[in-house]
């Protein structure tokens, strides 16, 4: 009976020891997992900190992975933030794909984002905290915003290439350094000409103006050219041509008080109103449709369309725009292109890949394979001679285009040079401003809008739903 | 039991750091920050090139500018300068504007929108009916659709827009004209004010004022409801508007806005 009770006892006390190890080593297990995470999520066993602890940590971590290759590889990982078009997206994973091969000590991790202010915003926090990718690829229209908030490089002058095209590259400076480098360009206003009409499109206006006299019917609504110059953007090249420019790109002032605006204005009025050449009532859908549908020989757009009339079966040809009566030189449209920038925090190893992938793009392959599976046109001026671009008119001729184009104006600075233009421009079409005082009245508008002043002066919307 | 408890005592912290050493190793990865973790914000972007995260599938590589638009329409009315993006949270947007070409009023005007894959299925079809209930002769309104059904993305080849209205025959005699008497840009805002003042000879009710803001290619890119201070304006009368936007990641690059307004005549004028 002893024994039983003695039994019982000891059970009892194996029992109790059992639990109380379970529950020890429950503590322990639940213990040591919240410790894991805190220590993780404080970067402590983060493998990829731009500085030389984590560099030797991340050493060790490469050394195991590839011992099976019998040689030891040091692993640099590379990351990159983009903002780009789905086609861009595709084309970027091919490059990554090639370069990877090529360097396969570098491991790249992308991610796209939606919009560019989201890249802006979280590239600029994260890089505020000494994070976020090594290498961002954007329209490069942002690059005042990010070196404002010293989160991005001014880039070394090994990096300056003296080949890149006039626009992209007066549009990657700001304060005197060049912060970014730039990689493709797009959206540019060029001549676009039916070839079904002509062979060759007039030099200049003058010519173009003569055409449009022999073949013009308004009855028919048949135009020889139709011009969109209810958008200031169209209208911007040709003080360009008359030797001027609208926007300092160092010190971000707006020059439209100038004698090539009010030459620009003159031309304006001299082939809607004075010659009565072109049909003044049209907007850009009005245009589009009418080359198109063939009732317009040449018109002047972006060369985003180019993609719309190859798929609209027509057969056309591309040209700088014509240069106006009295102009000094072809129009010179903005341009837009995306670039690299480099993060601050981007050092050692990290910050040499970057650069690696950087020139890998720029290189001649990548950039030819990228303009014929992308919209976008190279940025190199050197490029002009490839069998690739002097093979396709249309191609060689939008990139003759795109090396005369000026740098698209930040958008801050832009939004107050439309607002501006727009207003007096009509009211130089409509007879109610001279062409002088429009330029003036311009710079005046302008300067109040840019500081905030209350514009314009009683302007009149024809607002109902009846216009 | 004692001894028990001592032992215990002994090889509890080794049991800690080894365990942690552990969780660090297999387990650390799995953290914050880490390759293979998708944050909340991270996995909202739906967007990734890295193989090793995983992204919405649906809108991986989804390219907008693919999609057709088709537009049904009669000699009455067409549709004019539409446009079909993406914004900011991943959702397609169409916008756009019909124009009435008759010399009739228009009225009970439903919008339809028929999302089509590359084999004719219909994915979808959406009616949506107009901001406004008159639509007046050689006037315009604005539409839009915030088309959020991003399991039909990826298969989506053509969007068809149709229009169904019936004729309204009378004629109004209200007539509100907006009168813009300023706007500017402070920090990153836009405001437009000004007024409106009816120089028709009959009341209006249901005045509706919109601001539609337009890109370079004259494409209907937004459109906002001014605020205004009432919805009634007896003969040449006038109220105050006052629009105040922000000009943010929301909002698309415009050039231009064109304010309209919507209204009936009132009942009993």
């Amino acid at each position: 009976m002893e024994n039983i009770i003695k039994d019982k006892k000891k059970k009892k006390i194996m029992l109790k020891k059992t639990r109380i190890c379970l529950l020890f080593f429950g503590l322990i297990t639940v213990s040591a997992f919240f410790l894991a995470s805190v220590l993780s999520s404080c970067g402590l066993f983060e493998k990829n900190v731009s500085d030389e602890t984590s560099e030797s940590a991340e050493t060790q971590e490469t050394a195991s992975e590839t011992s099976a290759q019998e040689e030891t590889v040091t692993i640099t990982d590379l990351d990159i933030w983009t903002k780009i078009e789905p086609q861009q997206q595709v084309e970027l994973t091919n490059s990554i794909e090639i370069f990877t091969g090529m360097n396969p000590e570098i491991k790249t991790t992308t991610r796209n984002f939606r919009s560019n202010e989201e890249l802006i915003d979280q590239f600029t926090a994260a890089s505020l905290a000494g994070a976020g990718a090594d290498l961002i690829i954007t329209e490069i229209g942002s690059l005042e915003d990010l070196a404002r908030a010293g989160v991005i490089k001014p880039l070394e002058p090994e990096l300056s290439n003296t080949d890149i095209l006039k626009g992209p590259a007066e549009m990657s400076y700001f304060d005197g350094k060049m912060y970014a480098l730039p990689f493709r360009a797009f959206d540019f206003l060029m001549l676009f000409y039916n070839r079904e009409f002509m062979e060759e499109p007039p030099g200049d206006f003058d010519a173009l103006i003569e055409y449009c006299k022999q073949v013009n019917k308004p009855s028919e609504q048949l135009w020889g050219f139709l011009l969109n110059w209810k958008e200031p953007e169209w209208v911007l090249p040709f003080c360009g041509g008359f030797g001027d420019w609208i926007y300092d790109y160092d010190s971000g002032s707006i020059f439209l008080d100038s004698e090539a605006m009010t030459e620009t204005l003159r031309f304006l009025d001299d082939i809607y109103n004075v010659r009565k050449t072109l049909p003044l009532e049209v907007e850009y859908e009005d245009i589009n449709t009418a080359f198109i549908n063939k009732t317009a020989h040449m018109v002047i757009n972006g060369n985003w369309a180019v993609e719309e009339y190859i798929k609209a079966g027509l057969d056309f040809g591309t040209a700088q725009i014509p240069v106006a009566p009295g102009g000094f030189k072809n129009p010179t449209p903005m341009i837009n292109c995306t670039g690299f920038m480099f993060n601050i925090n981007s050092y050692g190893a990290r910050y040499e890949a970057a650069k690696e992938f950087a020139g890998f793009l720029l290189s001649e392959e990548m950039q030819i394979s990228w303009t014929e599976r992308t919209q976008t046109l190279p940025v190199l001026k050197s490029l002009t001679g490839n069998t690739a671009i002097t093979a396709d008119p249309v191609l060689f001729n939008q990139f003759k285009q795109a090396i005369i184009c000026r740098g698209k104006v930040p958008e801050d600075a832009l939004r107050v040079i439309i607002d501006s233009m727009r207003l007096n421009i009509e009211n130089v079409m409509y007879g109610n401003l001279s062409p002088e005082d429009a330029a003036k009245k311009m710079q005046e508008d302008a300067i109040k809008l840019s500081t905030g002043l209350e514009s314009a002066d009683g302007t009149t919307e024809t607002g109902s739903n009846q216009n | 039991m004692r001894n028990f408890y001592i032992k215990l005592s002994a090889v509890f912290p080794i049991l800690i750091v080894a365990i942690i050493l552990f969780m660090a190793s297999a387990g650390g990865c799995t953290a914050l920050g880490q390759p293979g973790y998708i944050t909340p914000d991270e996995a909202a972007l739906n967007y990734t090139l890295n193989p090793d995260k995983t992204g919405d599938p649906e809108t991986l590589f989804f390219d907008y500018e693919k999609i057709d638009i088709l537009l049904t329409q009669s000699i009455d009315v067409n549709i004019k300068n539409y446009c079909l993006y993406q914004d900011i949270y991943g959702d397609l947007v169409l916008l756009g504007e019909l124009i009435n070409n008759s010399g009739v009023t228009k009225t009970n005007v439903i919008f339809t929108f028929e999302f089509v894959d590359s084999n004719g299925n219909i994915l979808d079809y959406i009616k949506v009916p107009a901001v406004a209930d008159y639509i007046l002769s050689k006037g315009s309104i604005p539409f839009f659709l915030v088309y959020d059904r991003k399991e039909n993305y990826i298969n989506l080849e053509k969007v068809k827009i149709g229009v169904d209205y019936k004729k309204y025959s009378e004629q109004f005699k209200g007539n509100p004209v907006v009168n813009t008497e300023n706007f500017r840009y402070t920090g990153n805002k836009l405001e437009i004010a000004g007024n409106i003042i009816n120089i028709g000879q009959a009341e209006v009710e249901d005045l509706k004022l919109l601001a539609v803001f337009y890109n370079n290619k004259n494409q209907v890119i937004f459109i906002r409801k001014c605020f205004i201070e009432g919805e009634k304006l007896k003969p040449l009368a006038s109220m105050n508007f006052k629009l105040t936007l922000f000009l943010d990641e929301y909002l698309p690059f415009y050039t231009h806005y064109r304010l309209f307004t919507f209204f009936r005549d009132a009942l009993l004028a």
